[in-house]
C-alpha cells in the first residue's frame, strides 16, 4: 500500500531566498504530479531557488525522478534546485540512474540553505 | 428545506417520473428524504447492498469504480434505481463532485406507493426501458470504439516489434540471444544487436525507458533508432575524415542521442537507462557506456567475474553530461548477461520480488551457452511469478563467447 504524499512549504533566506518543500510519503506514478504542481505554483509566484527536503520520502520511482528533472528545468537559468536528506532507498535509486552526478545533494539543512 | 410543491417539481423534472401520474408524484414527494452531501463525500460504495434510489436536485455526483470515472450526473438525473428495484449490490460507487442536494427514495416506499396508485407502474417501466435502451446503445458504441482501439494497438505492437532486431547477427565464435516480453501491449524496454562495419564491431544494446505503455513505447522507438543510426552514420553518410575508433563511435552515439532528446523533448522529462557496448569479435574486447542501467555481468568458470557498473546518468534529460567509456574483456567460454529491472522486480502471487541477488546466483549456476542461459533464467522467472500478472516489461540479452577448440 503506498503512503500518501504530503508537502509542506516554508520560505527561508540565508544568502538568497529559498523555497523549501518538505516532502513525505511515496513519490510514485500517482503522486508525482502533486509535487510538480506545488513546485510549479511556488515558481509561478516568483521562487527561483527550490530546496526539496526528501527526508520523509520512503519510495521514489522513475516518475518521481521525472518530477525532479521537470522542477530543475523550470528554475534553470534563474536559480537552482537542490536536494536534502534522501533516504538510503531513494539515494540508491538516484545512484543507479546516475542522478547523484547531476543534482546537488545535501545532508544538513543550514548547509543546504547557505549553498544557494 | 424544500416544500412539497418544490419536491414534486424536482421529481417531475427527472426522466424517471416525467410521464408519471400527478397522484404518484405527489405521494412520492411526501415519502422522499432530502439529503445534502458535501463535495468529496462517498454516498454509495460499490458492492454494498443498497435499497434506495436518488434524484439529483442540485449539484453533481461522480459515478465511478475506484479511480475510473464512469460518468457524472447532474440536475434532473437519477441513480441507484437498480438497487431500489431489485435490492442487489451496488454496481458502482457514487461520490459528490461538488456540494449536492439529493432526494432519496426507499424501495419499500416505492413499491408500496406503486401498489396504491393504479396505472402508475406503466410510465415508470417505460422510463426504465428508455434508460436501459440508451445504456445499451452507449455500451454498444463504446465497445465499437474499444475494438477500434484494440485494432490500433495491435498495429502499434506489430510496428514496435519491427524496432527489435529481426535477426541477430551471426558472428563466428559467438552466440547471442535476446528476449523481450512487454507487460502491456507495447513496451518501453528495448534491445538491439547490429553489425557496425566501420569500425568493424557489433553493437549490443539494452535499454529501459521510464514509465510504461504507449508513451514509453513511443520514446523507446526514438531512443533505439537514434542509438542505431548515430552508431551507423558512416554507413549512411560518407564522411572519411571522421574518427573511426570504437570508443569515439560509442561516445558520439550516446552523446548525440542524449543531447537530441534532452534538447528536443526535454519538457517531457522522459529518459532511458541504456547499456551500449561495441564488441570486437576477434579479441573479445567490449567497449561500453552504461547510462544508468542495471549492471550487466560477465560470468566465467569461477562464476560472476565482472559487474559493468554505470559510467554516467540515464540519457534524455541532461544535455551537458558526458559518459565515460570503459573496456571489459569477454574471454573464450564466458558470457555477458544484461537485463532490465522487470526481471529482478518480477513478483510472485504473494507480492515478493525475485530480487537481484537471486538472479545473480541463478546466472552463476546456469549453463553458459546463450540459448541455455536464457531458457534457464526465463524458466525460473516464470515459475516464480506463477499466476501473478506481469508488472513491468521483461528483457534479457545473453552474449556467449564460444570456448576455443582444443
Amino acid at each position: 500500500m503506498s503512503e500518501t504524499l504530503r508537502i509542506a512549504i516554508a520560505e527561508e533566506t540565508r544568502n538568497a531566498p529559498v523555497t523549501v518543500l518538505q516532502i513525505s510519503g511515496d513519490l510514485d506514478g500517482k503522486s508525482y504530479h502533486e509535487l510538480e504542481a506545488k513546485a510549479g505554483e511556488a515558481i509561478a509566484k516568483g521562487s527561483t531557488n527550490i530546496l526539496l527536503d526528501l527526508g520523509g520520502v520512503n519510495y521514489m520511482g522513475s516518475a518521481g525522478l521525472r518530477a525532479l528533472h521537470s522542477i530543475s528545468n523550470k528554475v534553470k537559468g534563474s536559480g537552482q534546485m537542490r536536494l536534502l536528506n534522501p533516504s538510503e532507498a531513494v539515494a540508491r535509486v538516484m545512484k543507479t540512474l546516475g542522478f547523484d552526478k547531476v543534482f546537488s545533494i545535501h545532508h544538513d539543512y543550514e548547509e543546504a540553505l547557505k549553498a544557494f | 428545506m424544500l416544500d412539497l410543491g418544490e419536491i414534486s417539481q424536482h421529481l417531475r423534472k427527472s426522466q424517471f417520473l416525467e410521464k408519471a401520474p400527478d397522484d404518484l408524484v405527489h405521494r412520492l414527494a411526501d415519502a422522499v428524504r432530502a439529503l445534502r452531501i458535501p463535495a468529496g463525500e462517498r454516498l454509495i460504495e460499490k458492492g454494498a447492498l443498497g435499497t434506495s434510489m436518488f434524484f439529483v436536485v442540485d449539484g453533481c455526483v461522480r459515478i465511478h469504480d475506484g479511480d475510473v470515472v464512469l460518468t457524472h450526473l447532474g440536475q434532473g438525473e437519477v441513480f441507484g434505481e437498480i438497487g431500489a428495484l431489485t435490492a442487489q449490490t451496488r454496481t458502482a460507487s457514487v461520490t459528490a463532485e461538488i456540494d449536492s442536494l439529493l432526494l432519496e427514495l426507499d424501495q419499500e416506499v416505492l413499491y408500496h406507493t406503486l401498489s396504491e396508485t393504479p396505472g402508475s407502474a406503466r410510465p415508470l417501466i417505460e422510463a426504465l426501458c428508455r434508460r436501459e435502451s440508451r445504456l445499451i446503445h452507449d455500451v454498444t458504441e463504446r465497445s465499437g470504439q474499444v475494438k477500434v482501439l484494440e485494432h490500433e494497438m495491435s498495429i502499434a505492437k506489430k510496428i514496435q516489434k519491427s524496432f527489435l532486431p529481426e535477426t541477430i547477427p551471426e558472428i563466428s565464435g559467438w552466440d547471442m540471444k535476446g528476449y523481450l516480453e512487454p507487460a502491456r501491449e507495447v513496451a518501453g524496454d528495448f534491445y538491439d544487436y547490429f553489425v557496425v562495419p566501420r569500425p568493424n564491431c557489433v553493437g549490443i544494446v539494452i535499454g529501459d525507458v521510464c514509465d510504461k505503455g504507449v508513451g514509453a513505447a513511443l520514446f523507446m522507438t526514438l531512443f533505439r533508432s537514434l542509438i542505431r543510426s548515430t552508431a551507423l552514420f558512416r554507413e549512411f553518410v560518407e564522411q572519411t575524415d571522421a574518427p573511426k575508433d570504437v570508443a569515439s563511435t560509442l561516445r558520439d552515439s550516446i552523446t548525440l542521442t542524449n543531447r537530441y532528446i534532452a534538447t528536443t523533448h526535454g519538457s517531457s522529462s522522459m529518459f532511458s537507462s541504456v547499456f551500449f557496448g561495441l564488441l570486437i569479435p576477434e579479441t573479445g574486447q567490449l567497449c561500453y557506456i552504461n547510462a544508468g542501467h542495471e549492471s550487466p555481468v560477465i560470468v566465467g568458470d569461477q562464476g560472476i567475474r565482472a559487474h559493468l557498473e554505470t559510467t554516467g546518468p540515464v540519457i534524455g534529460l541532461f544535455a551537458e553530461i558526458e559518459h565515460e567509456v570503459r573496456i571489459a574483456q569477454i574471454h573464450p567460454g564466458e558470457t555477458l548477461v544484461a537485463y532490465t529491472d522487470g526481471v529482478t522486480d518480477a513478483k510472485n502471487p504473494q507480492g515478493a520480488i525475485f530480487s537481484e541477488e537471486r538472479l545473480l546466483s541463478l546466472i552463476a549456476e546456469s549453463p553458459r551457452q546463450a540459448g541455455s542461459m536464457l531458457h534457464r533464467i526465463l524458466g525460473e522467472i516464470h515459475a516464480f511469478a506463477g499466476s501473478a500478472s506481469q508488472y513491468d516489461d521483461t528483457t534479457l540479452i545473453v552474449v556467449h563467447r564460444k570456448p576455443l577448440k582444443p
